[in-house]
């Protein structure tokens, strides 16, 4: 287990989703849970993003939803479990310009054929792929995983505790995902109040 | 127009002037000291009319179609309704180093070449100023260009099939005296500066008749001696030219050093502000495409052309250490036969220039030498034993019977015994010792890291390859652009040497509301090199099929061992004498007919067939560090000159201090990255699970604070070393 503050929840982050993206080169099982109330894309230090290979190419990633995009290409279903645009706008007091922002994203990542559903209870944060899982106060946005200080846990799935950890993670995002509702296009339209 | 043909038609002239009753005496007596002058100057002169009348001439003639054409636009300009002279009348006015570029993208170097086409229609321009680099990589003699009136126009070479020499002095004109010299196959040989090169229009053929023997373009300057059976209508057969580079004088203005693994691997890179660098053409290769196969002739100069070019470059410090060498000497004895043999290939290729026998016969001649001397794998390779061989000479009688035997495979097989024996005695009477292979090691290492280089340095400043050129020494690769004055590409590949080291979240701006691309995201030298420095994944494939190891899934290398079962389907037969050898031998059995010999394949195309068989990627291909033409050596010669294999071998030699196996455990990898910021974690175990293993480690360990800084997961990738034929998985882990 590690524990993850911002200086590194990003580089776990970008390092899970390229394990991800080997396993799905190697047509074995593989798929991200992305859960987060707010989403915002963000911008990944070269550092981060550079991966030397022969056998997939990480390369050209300039912020967090390329990365979506590259998991995407090597064929891994993405399911976000997020706050719709919609159920924002209606019932915080959040900055439209941020709302709309979410909602552009969303409509992004559905084009790249992410699986989206949203749930108005929504306040977990957390990424959870084959290779482990990254959980804590970190909201998938721009604050949350470069300025805030946040605070998580990182559990490989390797084996003992951490596995176990892992499984009942793993198990709670396929029930969250399973009842919240899948997004529709007419959530991602903002209706000002 | 020839010498003699002039010399006929001044005749002509001169009877016709005796026999005009109109002539008056005095205009009588000045046309014929005129016809005497010109008879006179080209029977006294070597060649012809001399060189600098010519140039003077043509200079005058250049004068005089300048003001033609000033007063062509003229004419049009007065047609216009808002009159510019500006535009117009600069480019015909403006002289060399002063020409304006046509477009604004049109690089300006201040050395230009005329071509000068003759025997086109009058209304067409005739003399054209075209960059010295650009002349010399598209336009050399023997070369065939589409880039004037939309005809092929080919930049004359007169005859070469006798000796495969183009005698250029009496053609083109150069300069009087050369402007540097090169060492070429053991000799110094002097350059000339091109002022003048000279063209004639293909236009009247189009597929021109060419020799299937010699690849002459027969109706054009060239012609041969070959029998007319032979002279069939081709598609104009592609040339490229054969340049040697050599740097004649630099000056240095900063240094950088690369981070670990590469600083193991390149200790310092100087960027060089001004860097002179003499080009020179020594002659050029011609490839067609034939029945089966494909035929090069490669063509010398007399005397080799060239320019000097100053331009700016980045100086990359190689230093390869004695240790690896001696380990290469004592435990690779399979790379060292093969380094042998790459050796053997250029210097057969020479003496075969000097006795006369056509380049296209170097893989029979080749082959019989390596059946002679046993370097065809039979047994253990020993060098010292082999060496002694060598020097025995007693080898040559079977070099050439051996090389014989390979006629039975080609239509027309025209080597004399004769001419064979006496190059295998030449040959044999130069010496190949222990110090000569420790030499020919660190030269094949050298130059296959400047392939890497020249492809890394195209990744970073997205240049082409004709952008850039290299140079190598004995422990330098030399990068530079290969224009005069420069196009800023190294400056580029100079300033994103290194990837930045840590990320600091000062460095981030707000992120645009639209996405935008950001195509100015470089690509850092630093990375480029480290992934082209990675196993090729052809050659993992190649070797991951035909000895049958431990198939890893990933979709590309899949990919690619599934291609190479469909393409079993149909070389059953073939692949099947590629897998009865070691992989290790497919380079020597690439090499002529004498394995389809020992098999006793007696049909041509099947013999064909197995010999394809075996272009496994072992010292190289297209996916990896073969760059064909764009090599120094030439393409013809690239294949001697480079090795992946050797270069694999001292990435595992420089990285080795960095490297753990899997059993050393978790704690151990963390308290080396401690000390050490970047390690290697391996494993060669077959077992389905072991890739799964050393991915679990490098995630057990993402993330965790080491020190100030954490571990990132860096790098994952599969290898099949020639020296121990298993799957291998490597993960790399640094501290950021």
């Amino acid at each position: 287990m590690v524990h993850v503050t911002q200086d590194n929840v990003v580089l776990i982050d970008v390092d899970l989703l390229i394990h991800e993206c080997l396993r799905a080169s190697e047509n074995k099982d593989a798929f991200a849970y992305v859960i987060s109330p707010f989403l915002s894309d963000f911008e990944i230090s070269s550092s981060w993003s550079m991966f030397t290979s022969n056998v997939i190419d990480v390369s050209d990633i300039d912020s967090y939803v390329d990365l979506i995009g590259l998991l995407r290409h090597h064929g891994a279903p993405v399911r976000i479990v997020t706050r719709s645009p919609r159920d924002l706008a209606e019932n915080t007091t959040l900055n439209p310009s941020f709302i709309s922002k979410q909602a552009r994203l969303l409509s992004l990542m559905k084009n790249m054929g992410c699986e989206i559903r949203s749930n108005s209870s929504l306040h977990a944060k957390a990424t959870i792929t084959s290779q482990g899982v990254l959980s804590g106060s970190f909201n998938l946005t721009k604050s949350g995983r470069l300025f805030n200080l946040e605070a998580g846990f990182y559990f490989p799935n390797t084996r003992g505790v951490e596995r176990r950890e892992y499984a009942d993670k793993l198990k709670w995002a396929k029930e969250l995902f399973e009842k919240s509702v899948p997004l529709v296009s007419e959530d991602l339209i903002i209706y000002r109040k | 127009m020839t010498t003699s043909q002039l010399l006929e038609l001044l005749r002509e002239l001169k009877d016709k002037v005796r026999l005009d009753p109109a002539l008056d005496e005095a205009n009588r007596d000045t046309l014929m000291e005129h016809i005497l002058k010109l008879q006179n100057m080209l029977k006294n002169g070597e060649n012809g009319i001399s060189a600098h009348e010519l140039k003077v001439e043509s200079e005058k003639l250049r004068a005089v179609e300048r003001r033609l054409s000033m007063l062509d636009k003229i004419k049009k300009i007065r047609k216009n309704r808002y009159p510019s002279y500006f535009d117009d009348f600069a480019s015909t006015l403006a002289r060399p180093p002063y020409a304006l570029p046509s477009t604004l993208y049109e690089p300006q170097g201040k050395d230009s070449i005329t071509i000068d086409i003759e025997g086109i229609d009058d209304d067409l321009q005739r003399f054209h100023e075209e960059r010295a680099e650009l002349a010399l990589n598209l336009l050399f003699p023997g070369s065939t260009t589409y880039r004037y009136f939309g005809r092929p126009v080919k930049i004359s070479t007169d005859r070469w099939d006798t000796n495969f020499q183009a005698r250029l002095r009496g053609i083109h004109n150069l300069s009087q005296e050369p402007i540097f010299s090169v060492t070429h196959r053991g000799h110094k040989i002097n350059v000339y500066r091109p002022q003048t090169l000279r063209a004639r229009t293909l236009h009247r053929f189009e597929n021109p008749r060419v020799c299937l023997r010699c690849l002459s373009i027969i109706g054009s300057d060239e012609a041969c001696g070959h029998a007319a059976q032979l002279k069939q209508p081709l598609k104009i057969p592609s040339s490229n030219p054969i340049s040697l580079r050599q740097e004649l004088g630099r000056e240095v203005s900063q240094s950088k050093s690369f981070r670990v693994p590469l600083s193991s691997i390149i200790t310092r890179a100087d960027y060089v502000s001004e860097l002179r660098v003499g080009i020179a053409v020594l002659g050029f290769e011609r490839t067609a495409p034939l029945r089966n196969t494909s035929r090069t002739v490669v063509v010398d100069y007399d005397p080799p052309i060239g320019i000097i070019l100053t331009t700016r470059g980045v100086a990359f410090h190689i230093d390869v250490p004695r240790p690896f060498v001696d380990s290469i000497l004592q435990d690779r004895p399979e790379l060292i036969r093969d380094l042998i043999i790459q050796e053997l290939g250029t210097r057969l290729d020479s003496k075969m220039k000097e006795n006369k026998i056509p380049g296209y016969y170097l893989d029979p001649m080749l082959s019989g030498l390596i059946v002679a001397l046993g370097t065809d794998g039979r047994d253990r390779f020993n060098a010292v034993e082999w060496a002694n061989r060598f020097s025995s000479r007693n080898w040559v009688g079977g070099a050439v019977e051996a090389a014989m035997r390979e006629a039975h495979y080609f239509e027309r097989f025209d080597i004399e015994p004769s001419s064979a024996q006496a190059c295998f005695e030449s040959l044999a009477h130069e010496n190949i010792t222990i110090d000569d292979i420790r030499s020919e090691i660190k030269e094949r290492l050298i130059h296959s890291i400047a392939h890497i280089i020249l492809i890394a340095g195209c990744v970073t400043s997205g240049s082409l390859f004709n952008d850039l050129g290299y140079l190598v020494s004995e422990e330098e690769v030399v990068l530079f652009d290969a224009v005069n004055g420069g196009n800023g590409s190294c400056e580029m590949i100079f300033e994103f040497l290194n990837s930045p080291e840590s990320f600091s979240i000062s460095e981030f701006t707000e992120v645009p509301e639209v996405k935008v691309s950001r195509p100015n995201n470089p690509k850092y030298f630093d990375e480029a090199v480290a992934e082209l420095l990675l196993p090729c994944q052809q050659a993992v494939a190649d070797r991951i099929f035909h000895a049958d190891l431990t198939k890893p899934k990933y979709q590309e290398i899949d990919r690619r061992v599934k291609s190479l079962e469909v393409q079993k389907k149909a070389y059953e037969p073939e692949f099947r004498v590629v897998q009865s050898l070691p992989v290790t031998q497919a380079f020597q059995a690439s090499i002529g007919y004498h394995l389809p010999i020992e098999q006793g394949i007696q049909e041509a195309n099947k013999a064909e067939r197995t010999k394809e068989a075996f272009a496994i990627c072992i010292h190289g291909c297209p996916d990896c560090i073969a760059l064909g033409s764009e090599c120094e050596a030439s393409a013809f010669q690239e294949k001697f000159a480079i090795s992946k294999a050797l270069l694999d071998e001292y990435y595992r030699f420089a990285t080795s201090p960095f490297r753990v196996p899997i059993t050393a455990g978790a704690e151990k990898v963390q308290s080396f990255l401690a000390e050490n910021e970047m390690i290697i974690v391996e494993s060669d175990a077959q077992d389905a699970q072991e890739e799964d293993r050393v991915r679990n480690m490098a995630l057990k360990l993402d993330g965790k604070q080491v020190g100030k800084k954490f571990i990132k997961f860096a790098g994952f990738w599969v290898d099949a070393p020639l020296n121990n034929l298993r799957t291998t998985y490597n993960a790399m882990l640094v501290l950021i």
